[in-house]
């Protein structure tokens, strides 16, 4: 425990409290996945990171009922997701968040701005989704999670994983079709 | 990840959608979390600074309240008329002549008081007067120890007083009144006299 002590705030650890040092552990273990959660929506890092210390500060003050990992994690997942489905749909955000996204082409080689154009287009495609769909293929891109981890996050049974997955990369083959033919 | 049956999508998309969703927080990430839950915003709520300043705005108000409640109450109640500065005389008992004053009719009686009790004990029917009344019965009942006004007297003076007097008025004539005719020029022969 004085490992975990050096540098964290006082309010978390002076009382050596169970439940504080519990919620460093899912910060250390979780972080990186409520941020690539945040960034599969809306690509913009800063962004990002504000949604899903928002979405950290929201767990740690129902961490109570949130103890258990899978639980926690699960509801990490879901919270962050809704947090920057919320913040993408404000327009200004929006608008300036392409601006930045678009990929500057003196700086880059060939090679990297055929990448970023077809990484462009793939996100364009993944954004005309349902939600439902689109929050799958981002799972199931984020660290390799397979269907029943997928399942396990959003609470939803392995199998509707799957049907969701396939419906999602049909939708998003056809979208890119022309691309793959270009390519 | 995806299953072999629905690999719809080419494969350089996957590896594509990996590769972009494979970025880092910043290293300041776990550290602006701890400051944020750590904040009074995420206090609990008991913790809020606004708490206690209603308490003590309220407790303050509450004695101000309190203490100029009454005071403007009666300031704006409608102004009443001052009471009466009524006395009340339980009892009086009337002086009690002595045998000699009733024998003689003057002497009075040298240690005859009033008595005012203030509860009433002795049954009599209680009389409510006024400063003015008060005065004039402690005039009366001094003119009688004094031997003044005697209860023989006094009671002489009733009895007239509550007499119908049709009986001591008689008949009553008006005489005639004769208005002599006004002369031409309105003068009167003894105006010219003067």
């Amino acid at each position: 425990m004085s490992d975990l002590a050096d540098g964290y705030p006082r309010a978390l650890v002076s009382a050596q409290d169970d439940q504080a040092l519990e919620f460093e552990a899912r910060l250390r273990d979780s972080g990186t996945l409520a941020f690539r959660v945040a960034y599969g929506v809306l690509r913009h890092r800063e962004d990002a990171e504000d949604v899903a210390q928002e979405a950290f500060a929201r767990a740690f003050r129902s961490f109570g009922q949130l103890r258990d990992r899978e639980r926690f994690r699960a509801w990490l997942v879901r919270t962050t997701w809704r947090l920057a489905i919320d913040r993408r749909r404000g327009e200004l955000r929006r608008v300036a968040r392409e601006q930045t996204f678009e990929p500057a082409a003196a700086a880059t080689t060939e090679q990297v701005a055929a990448a970023r154009e077809r990484a462009a287009h793939l996100w364009n495609a993944i954004d005309t989704l349902p939600d439902k769909l689109r929050v799958v293929i981002v799972l199931s891109g984020i660290e390799g999670h397979d269907t029943r981890e997928v399942g396990s996050l959003l609470g939803i049974p392995e199998g509707t994983v799957r049907s969701r997955l396939f419906t999602a990369r049909k939708a998003l083959a056809e979208r890119l079709q022309w691309l793959t033919r270009r390519s | 990840m995806a299953d072999k049956e629905v690999l719809d999508l080419p494969a350089d998309f996957d590896q594509l959608l990996r590769q972009e969703l494979s970025v880092e927080p910043s290293a300041a990430f776990a550290a602006r979390v701890r400051a944020r839950v750590t904040g009074p915003q995420y206090a609990p709520w008991w913790r809020a600074r606004w708490i206690p300043a209603i308490g003590s705005f309220a407790t303050v108000a509450s004695i101000a309240l309190a203490v100029t409640l009454p005071a403007i109450t009666r300031w704006t109640a409608a102004p009443s008329p001052p009471p009466a500065p009524a006395v009340r005389l339980p009892s009086i008992q009337h002086p009690t002549l002595s045998p000699a004053m009733e024998a003689q009719g003057t002497a009075p009686a040298p240690h005859a008081r009033r008595s005012v009790a203030l509860v009433n004990v002795s049954g009599l029917p209680e009389v409510i007067v006024d400063g003015r009344q008060r005065a004039a019965l402690a005039t009366l009942f001094r003119m009688m120890e004094q031997g003044r006004v005697s209860g023989d007297s006094f009671a002489a003076t009733v009895p007239v007083s509550m007499e119908p007097i049709a009986e001591q008025v008689g008949a009553i004539i008006i005489a005639p009144v004769f208005v002599s005719a006004m002369p031409p020029g309105g003068v009167l022969p003894y105006e010219n006299q003067r």
